[in-house]
């Protein structure tokens, strides 16, 4: 089956103008990241359509908190921008920081402001002198990245204005986590957050925090003192040549029973961990938890089920899929100009599922090669799924709220997972991470197959 | 900003938040999207998130047929923006007159259904600048011109960026006038063909419930008057209805200081346009269905008293009186940004006259600054609207819970966003917008209104929901 990699050159045709699951630049990465920090504010300097493109996004992803007050539009209009926007950008910083008492203040622009305004700058700075907390200025114009590079933008932001490392003796095993896209104060991301702190604990980790889990700014800045930092996914880059005395390990998703188990042992190869510890933990919730998958496994074997998601959770799923025994036909990497179909295949080779090969006939034995799409339109992956639909039905989809609009007449059972989930949410602390996370999908997989709720 | 007043002093839109015009038109038309009418944003790929996307109608669409340009920086500071639009247009045309192009199947069950596709009528697409394509002074109105020429597809351009503010009203007003003019049918009106305008006429979200959606009482009640539906919209609206809306002769709108643009097209084309209030309630839902009666030339009592749903409508009404009455409710106004005519309706308070109906001694909350000028404005605009109950104001929505505990407050009826702060205050909260029209939607209404008042959850767990200082018992109102 053939393997389109559209990374590399934009799409060509009607589909470069065609909208996808998420047409979102980095603005709403950075407001994802504001909504994750409690006592964080955006000082949105931009037109007033910008308003949409960060807080409605959310408001029906997020059950847990509303996040309208961690947003405030300046009020740029025509008139304001051939004037200069800066005066006013000062004044009502002034005025609303004396209002609200935030923690931080970041100042976003969109391209129209950047394009007239030449005075934002040096408001940022007088703001930076005026106001007794960090006031971060992020330009977001619309044609340039996604949800997750904006996302990682907030996080390299927010990387200097942490606590130091520790430099003393008992902090050598002082980890925090990074690049947990915490997108919404729901019992998934708890459950996830306290299955990472569990993991690192049981393998002699002093686990310091995890940039972003939902806490204050006044808490989550003592992260900074652990002397290593566990990046996932979408904290990849963010501290690439750091040089701020800290050693960075980039790892995969912790997903699944071998996903989980491949991190670990990641960690106590760059860690120095006793290789006993990491092998003593593992067996020790494989023993727990496998037997209770392996119920499941007559029930998910040979189901075919696709795949809408971005890069890194899409393999760290299609790696457990196949480790299930499920048939993956098809994966649409959904995180737009982030999405690569090389980084999806080397991430599943890491996490220890390789696929067949049509050129080496003796790897029959081996899953069968997905089709992947990677950064295609809304429009596209749809046609993709029905061409593979035509072929056999698929009956599963790992997908988001669009997939679960989209296929809502259909017999096609949506897994919502990731962002946005609409219809999902989670008022009962459930992992996805981790080997109780491996535990949960596999429940969340045998509901769908079986169509209970 | 806004428009001059209308002939009753009103300016539509004055007490509601402003908007962006791309949005606004997004919002509205990007459920009518189809084989017939295309959307392009012409702007950077981020202006097409600026709208909702999961929620809407759009996203059960098996094609999206809305485009953006994606202008990149290069585009701009090159120069290249009308090209990459010409590119845009171009290409979108050739999909809408390819007529070997087969519009995606939907998979219902387990099976691919494919679907005709109407080639009746010129395709259109509407063209939405945003702001960077103003600010760059790239004029579309030219390349619409060229590929319509070329192609035989009605381009139309819509100049729709954020830079200068307009009120919502003005924007669904514009909307409303620019379909006309594009899609609208032309031909005689039949002066029995009904419109309802403005109104809570959204389809259900499934087959099953569409027989109790307003829509469907509504079509049912003018069938019996004599008359028939023509169009609703834009709630729930499809194309279609927009394409046959000129040919209805009698056109009701929820309130005309909004619709004075698509009044002014409908009334040209030899239709009559009558402003009817929305009917929430009783009262307002008798009074609805009354003037449309008197417009066809009908005597509604044998219709109106005999209907199913009007009689448990009372009954439920007169309970509900003698529970509800006296209790305090702040009704919130000002902050809702959905760019809905039945929202926008009244400034907001088309469901105010029920919550009076029902017993409640109400009073108006609005975002808004405390200047004079400001009260003002407001006090005019009540005042047109015949609106005679307090208000008062809070500025920004971080600071509704004070608003709401000085008030002394035992409910709340505002938008949802503003969850947090009513929780804070230890109240209840009615969500905005979730009333519906018509006589089965008033009973159902005032059935959600006692659970949310005093269901069992509510009195036995209160405390824990909104803590230990909950003021749920100190309203005015008393003891629930």
């Amino acid at each position: 089956m053939s393997v389109v990699d559209t990374t590399v050159e934009p799409p060509s045709g009607i589909g470069r103008f065609e909208l996808r699951d998420s047409d979102a630049g980095d603005l709403l990465g950075i407001f994802m990241g504001v909504h994750a920090l409690p006592g964080a504010i955006m000082l949105l300097h931009t037109t007033v359509g910008c308003k949409f493109k960060t807080q409605l996004q959310i408001s029906d992803h997020d059950w847990g908190r509303e996040s309208h007050n961690q947003r405030l539009w300046t009020g740029v209009d025509d008139a304001r921008i051939i004037q200069g926007s800066g005066r006013r950008l000062v004044e009502f910083a002034t005025t609303w920081y004396e209002r609200r008492r935030p923690e931080l203040f970041v100042v976003t622009t969109n391209a129209s402001v950047e394009l007239s305004a030449f005075d934002v700058a040096s408001a940022v700075d007088e703001l930076r002198m005026r106001l007794p907390i960090p006031v971060l200025y992020l330009k977001a114009p619309g044609h340039e990245g996604s949800l997750y590079s904006g996302y990682r933008r907030w996080l390299r932001a927010l990387m200097p204005l942490l606590d130091p490392a520790d430099g003393g003796d008992g902090a050598a095993r002082s980890v925090a986590i990074g690049g947990y896209m915490m997108d919404r104060f729901e019992m998934d991301h708890a459950a996830n957050v306290n299955e990472l702190r569990r993991m690192l604990t049981a393998c002699g980790l002093d686990c310091r925090g995890a940039l972003l889990d939902g806490s204050p700014w006044t808490r989550l800045r003592t992260a900074g003192r652990a002397r290593n930092f566990i990046w996932l996914p979408d904290g990849h880059g963010v501290a690439e040549d750091a040089g701020d005395g800290r050693k960075h390990i980039e790892t995969d998703l912790p997903l699944g029973l071998n996903g989980t188990t491949v991190f670990l042992e990641r960690l106590g190869k760059d860690l120095g961990l006793q290789s006993d510890i990491i092998e003593s933990f593992r067996d020790r919730e494989l023993t727990r938890a496998v037997p209770l998958i392996n119920r499941a496994l007559p029930v998910m074997s040979g189901a075919r089920v696709a795949v809408f998601q971005p890069t890194a959770l899409a393999a760290a799923l299609t790696a457990f899929l196949v480790e299930l025994g499920c048939e993956v036909p098809l994966v649409c990497l959904t995180d737009a100009t982030d999405a690569s179909v090389g980084k999806f295949f080397d991430a599943c080779g890491r996490l220890g599922t390789a696929f067949d090969d049509e050129s080496q006939p003796e790897k029959a034995c081996l899953a069968h090669r997905p089709r992947v799409l990677a950064g295609l339109s809304r429009n596209e992956q749809y046609l993709g799924f029905v061409q593979e639909c035509e072929r056999e039905f698929i009956g599963l989809v790992v997908g988001t709220s669009h997939q679960k609009a989209l296929l809502r007449r259909s017999d096609v059972r949506v897994i919502e997972m990731g962002f946005p989930c609409a219809s999902k949410h989670w008022l009962y602390p459930t992992p996805s991470l981790g080997y109780n996370g491996a535990v949960a999908l596999v429940q969340r997989l045998v509901d769908a197959i079986m169509g209970v709720f | 900003m806004s428009r001059a007043p209308d002939e009753k002093g009103r300016r539509a839109g004055e007490l509601n938040q402003f908007g962006c015009s791309m949005t606004g038109y997004s919002f509205q038309v990007m459920d009518l999207a189809g084989p017939g009418l295309a959307v392009v944003v012409f702007g950077e790929r981020d202006c097409a998130s600026a709208f909702p996307r999961v929620s809407a109608e759009f996203a059960g669409h098996t094609r999206w047929n809305v485009y953006t340009v994606a202008l990149g920086e290069n585009d701009v500071v090159a120069g290249l923006a009308e090209q990459r639009l010409r590119e845009c247009l171009t290409a979108v045309a050739a999909r809408m007159t390819d007529v070997g192009d087969a519009w995606p199947p939907v998979i219902e069950g387990h099976s691919l259904v494919r679907q005709p596709i109407d080639r009746d009528g010129v395709p259109v697409i509407l063209v939405l600048s945003t702001c960077l394509s103003e600010m760059t002074g790239a004029d579309p109105a030219p390349i619409c011109r060229e590929v319509s020429d070329a192609t035989g597809v009605k381009v139309i351009p819509v100049a729709t960026g954020g830079l200068r503010l307009r009120n919502q009203a003005e924007v669904v007003d514009t909307v409303g006038a620019v379909l006309i003019d594009a899609i609208g049918d032309r031909g005689d009106a039949d002066p029995r063909a009904v419109n309802l305008v403005g109104y809570q006429t959204d389809a259900a979200n499934d087959v099953a419930s569409s027989d109790v959606m307003f829509r469907a009482e509504a079509a049912a009640i003018i069938k019996a008057m004599g008359g028939r539906m023509n169009s609703a919209l834009p709630a729930g609206a499809v194309a279609a209805d927009w394409r046959r809306l000129p040919l209805g002769g009698l056109t009701f709108v929820s309130d005309s200081s909004i619709m004075r643009q698509v009044s002014a097209a409908l009334e040209s084309r030899g239709g009559r346009v009558i402003e009817l209030l929305q009917p929430r309630g009783l009262a307002a839902t008798d009074s609805f269905y009354k003037g449309i009666a008197a417009a066809i030339g009908t005597d509604p009592a044998p219709i109106l008293d005999s209907w199913p749903q009007r009689r448990e409508a009372v009954q439920a009404i007169a309970e509900a009186r003698a529970r509800f009455a006296g209790m305090r409710l702040a009704y919130g106004i000002g902050t809702i940004h959905n760019f809905r005519p039945d929202v926008l309706a009244m400034e907001g308070l088309a469901n105010l006259p029920f919550f009076l109906e029902l017993g409640f001694d109400v009073e108006v909350v609005i975002q808004e600054r405390d200047y004079p000028e400001v009260h003002q404005r407001i006090r005019r605009n009540l005042d047109a609207l015949g609106v005679t109950v307090p208000y008062r104001l809070y500025y920004e929505p971080a600071v509704l819970e004070p608003a709401i505990r000085d008030g002394r407050f035992d409910c709340a009826y505002v938008a949802d966003f503003m969850r947090d702060q009513v929780m804070r205050a230890g109240i209840p909260m009615l969500r905005f917008g979730d009333m519906s029209s018509g006589y089965g939607f008033a009973g159902r209404y005032v059935r959600q209104i006692s659970r949310t008042l005093g269901g069992l959850f509510d009195r036995r767990y209160a405390r824990y929901v909104r803590g230990a200082d909950s003021s749920a018992e100190k309203g005015r109102g008393g003891h629930r």
